[in-house]
């Protein structure tokens, strides 16, 4: 976590005008950005496009704000949801995921049987045909708790709410992913 | 059965394209500085760093080495390079010739020099691998070619997507101008591929050999993945041009289905 503990001087940094410090922000977060991004839409070109936008969107945001109340992680996330938000009110139509080609397992150890990624990647189909039959408020949620593994005041702080809040949220949206991929 | 929750972690594995990753960043980088550039206010103080500063002093000392070579006594030896081969010594000549051009193109016009680079190697490869020299050097030879076509293949990519960032039209234009370049070069690049392995398969299989095989693979998997991608996107235009003419008569159309619904009112 040595990028968060640095945080506060990277933004400074970034202010005074040191564009390979926002870099540094780039290399720490592009993957989760982009998985979250991936998660929300069903093609890798428009997370790609998104995520790209998203972070130049941020860095335009920290040279106009004077002073950064919010942690950049919160910061981030809350331009990508605006970003996803837009792209779906662009389509008009909620797309389906179910057409869609998961080829980004770059974290799969090396030796894995084949049948063993098979395997896997069915059952990351299944999680994927599930989170799309709940709300899309809910599959935040559920990524950002179980799979980014954030904590229930950042997920606080993303989203505004306040912490009891966000539990009761987890509690729902984990329930309803739940009953959906028990069925 | 696994638990959902389970399951749901499993999505971590979900990363993106290490390529995309790494040149997104080159690319978030680069519109950062423009960006900030544009922003930034002139001040004569900052005259002498701008001047001699590398994004400066590096174009225009380019700039200078290409009149020289073009202009000056080294008009003679770049055409005598430009059929040269790896190994000749007048190679190099070639190559920094290409080198130059695509560093002082616009971003418009560095695909296509990048694709004519593709080319270039595509073809060279083929005399290599169709010539009977000394087997140890035409290893050689064919390794420092595919090394060479697989970093423009990176670039062309690099630069087509710093394009489409920017100017999204001007880059489908130019993915339509340099498709059939690079299909011609992954046709080039297979054959040579069929041809060396048939003059492999009668040797013992050595560590040169395989690194020259797993070399050529890659470059033209690398190489028809390009050509897929500008395929598609030499496609798509098509479909458009094809609803841009037929847009016509389908207004004709409608008009005509009103007002045969008026008649039958």
């Amino acid at each position: 976590m040595l990028v968060l503990d640095r945080e506060k001087d990277i933004l400074k940094r970034i202010k005074k005008g040191d564009n390979e410090a926002f870099g540094e922000l780039y290399d720490f977060y592009a993957p989760k950005i982009y998985r979250f991004i991936r998660l929300r839409v069903n093609s890798q070109e428009t997370a790609q496009d998104l995520a790209s936008e998203a972070f130049l969107k941020t860095w335009q945001y920290l040279q106009e704000q004077r002073k950064i109340r919010e942690r950049f992680q919160a910061l981030l996330y809350k331009i990508v949801r605006n970003l996803i938000i837009d792209f779906y009110r662009a389509k008009s139509v909620r797309e389906i995921l179910i057409e869609d080609n998961f080829e980004e397992f770059s974290d799969l150890e090396d030796g894995e049987t084949s049948d063993k990624i098979v395997i896997l990647k069915d059952e990351i189909e299944e999680v994927k045909r599930a989170m799309l039959q709940i709300i899309p408020a809910y599959q935040d949620i559920v990524i950002w708790y179980y799979i980014d593994e954030l904590s229930i005041s950042e997920i606080s702080e993303i989203l505004d709410k306040n912490e009891g809040t966000i539990r009761v949220l987890i509690h729902r949206a984990t329930k309803a992913i739940r009953r959906v991929m028990e069925v | 059965m696994k638990d959902a929750v389970n399951k749901i972690r499993q999505l971590k594995t979900i990363q993106p394209n290490p390529y995309w990753f790494k040149n997104q960043r080159n690319i978030l980088l680069q519109q950062i500085s423009q960006i900030s550039g544009k922003k930034s206010r002139f001040s004569w103080n900052n005259l002498p760093g701008f001047i001699f500063s590398p994004s400066v002093l590096k174009p225009v000392m380019v700039s200078a080495m290409v009149l020289f070579l073009v202009f000056g006594s080294g008009f003679v030896t770049v055409l005598a390079a430009k059929n040269s081969l790896p190994g000749d010594l007048l190679y190099p000549v070639k190559i920094a010739v290409e080198d130059i051009k695509i560093r002082i193109s616009s971003s418009e016009a560095k695909p296509q020099l990048q694709a004519d680079s593709i080319c270039n190697r595509a073809q060279e490869l083929s005399q290599i691998v169709n010539s009977t020299g000394d087997p140890i050097q035409t290893k050689e030879n064919v390794v420092q070619t595919v090394d060479k076509l697989q970093v423009q293949v990176n670039n062309t990519r690099a630069s087509l997507s710093s394009i489409k960032q920017t100017e999204p039209q001007k880059a489908v234009e130019t993915m339509n101008a340099i498709s059939d370049k690079i299909t011609e070069s992954e046709k080039a690049l297979t054959e040579a591929q069929a041809k060396l392995a048939e003059g492999l398969k009668g040797q013992e299989p050595t560590k040169a050999g395989d690194e020259v095989t797993a070399k050529i693979e890659a470059a033209v998997k690398d190489t028809a993945v390009l050509a897929s991608e500008l395929k598609e996107a030499k496609s798509g235009i098509e479909v458009q041009m094809e609803v841009k003419n037929t847009q016509p008569e389908l207004e004709i159309f409608n008009e005509a289905s009103i007002s045969f619904e008026d008649i039958n009112k």
